[in-house]
C-alpha cells in the first residue's frame, strides 16, 4: 500500500539498460506526470523512437501522461517496463 | 554484412540488456555464443501452461533479422502450438505450414520467417532494421508481449 509520508521513487528497466544504472531508484515528484521521468530516462538510455511503446508496473500498463498520484503510486517504489509492444501478426 | 561486424553488435545489443530487466521479465538465459541466442520466457508458478524458449540465429545480423525456433523450456522443439489462451489470437504464434521455412514459426515484422513468407515479402526488413523496436531487444520484447497474451 502507498505510503502518503514515504518519497515517490522510481527506476525504469529497458533492454537498453535500466535508469537510474543499477538496482538504484530516483525520486520523483508525486505531482509530475510520469512521462517527465521516461524522457529523462530513454535520454539518459540514447534511445532514439520509443513510438509504439508500453509503460507496464505491477502487471498494468500505465499512463504515462498520468502524474504519479493518479496511477496509485504516492509513496511507492516504482519499476516500470518500457518497451515496444507486439507488432501485428501476420497471420499468413 | 561482415561476420566480425555482427558479432560485435550481436554481443553490444545482448549485453545491453540489464540483468534487472531480464529478472523482471521472467527471461531466463540459456546461450549466448554467437550467432545463437537463447532465450526462455518462463512462466508463473501459478500458471497452467508452459513458458516458452525461443532460439534465435543471428547469422547476418543485422543485414537480416533472426531465424527463431519455438522450444519448450526443455529444448524439445515445439511441433504443435496450443491455443490462444484467451482466445483472441495475436496472430504472432503460426502453426504454418511455413512453405519456406519450419513450422510453427514467428509471423511478425522482426523474424526471418515472416519475411521471407510470400505473403510479407513486400514488407521489407530494411526498411525498420537498426530501429530500437527491431534491435535484438526490442524484436525479443515485442515475442514476449505477443507469449504474455496467447501462451502458446
Amino acid at each position: 500500500m502507498p505510503d502518503e509520508k514515504k518519497l515517490t521513487e522510481a527506476r525504469l528497466e529497458t533492454t537498453s539498460g535500466s535508469y537510474p544504472e543499477g538496482d538504484k531508484f530516483k525520486v520523483v515528484k508525486p505531482t509530475e506526470a510520469i512521462s517527465v521521468f521516461v524522457a529523462e530516462g530513454v535520454k539518459e538510455l540514447k534511445i532514439t523512437n520509443t513510438n509504439g511503446w508500453v509503460l507496464v508496473a505491477g502487471g498494468r500498463k500505465i499512463d504515462p501522461s498520468k502524474i504519479w498520484e493518479q496511477e496509485g503510486f504516492l509513496g511507492a517504489k516504482v519499476v516500470l517496463d518500457y518497451g515496444p509492444d507486439h507488432s501485428g501478426g501476420g497471420n499468413a | 554484412m561482415h561476420d566480425a561486424v555482427s558479432q560485435a553488435r550481436f554481443e553490444q545489443e545482448i549485453a545491453a540488456i540489464p540483468e534487472s530487466t531480464r529478472n523482471l521479465r521472467g527471461w531466463k538465459i540459456h546461450g549466448t555464443t554467437y550467432p545463437v541466442f537463447d532465450v526462455e520466457f518462463c512462466a508463473p508458478e501459478s500458471d497452467d501452461r508452459p513458458g516458452l524458449r525461443l532460439r534465435m540465429d543471428f547469422s547476418g545480423w543485422n543485414s537480416s533479422p533472426p531465424s527463431i525456433v519455438l522450444l519448450r523450456p526443455s529444448g524439445e522443439r515445439i511441433t504443435q502450438l496450443l491455443p490462444p489462451k484467451n482466445g483472441g489470437a495475436t496472430g504472432v504464434f503460426n502453426q504454418g505450414p511455413h512453405p519456406n521455412a519450419h513450422s510453427p514459426f514467428i509471423c511478425m515484422r522482426g523474424s526471418r520467417e515472416y519475411h521471407i513468407h510470400p505473403s510479407h515479402t513486400v514488407d521489407l526488413w530494411d526498411n525498420i532494421k537498426g530501429t530500437p523496436e527491431f534491435n535484438l531487444g526490442g524484436i525479443v520484447t515485442q515475442i514476449w508481449r505477443a507469449w504474455q497474451k496467447d501462451r502458446p
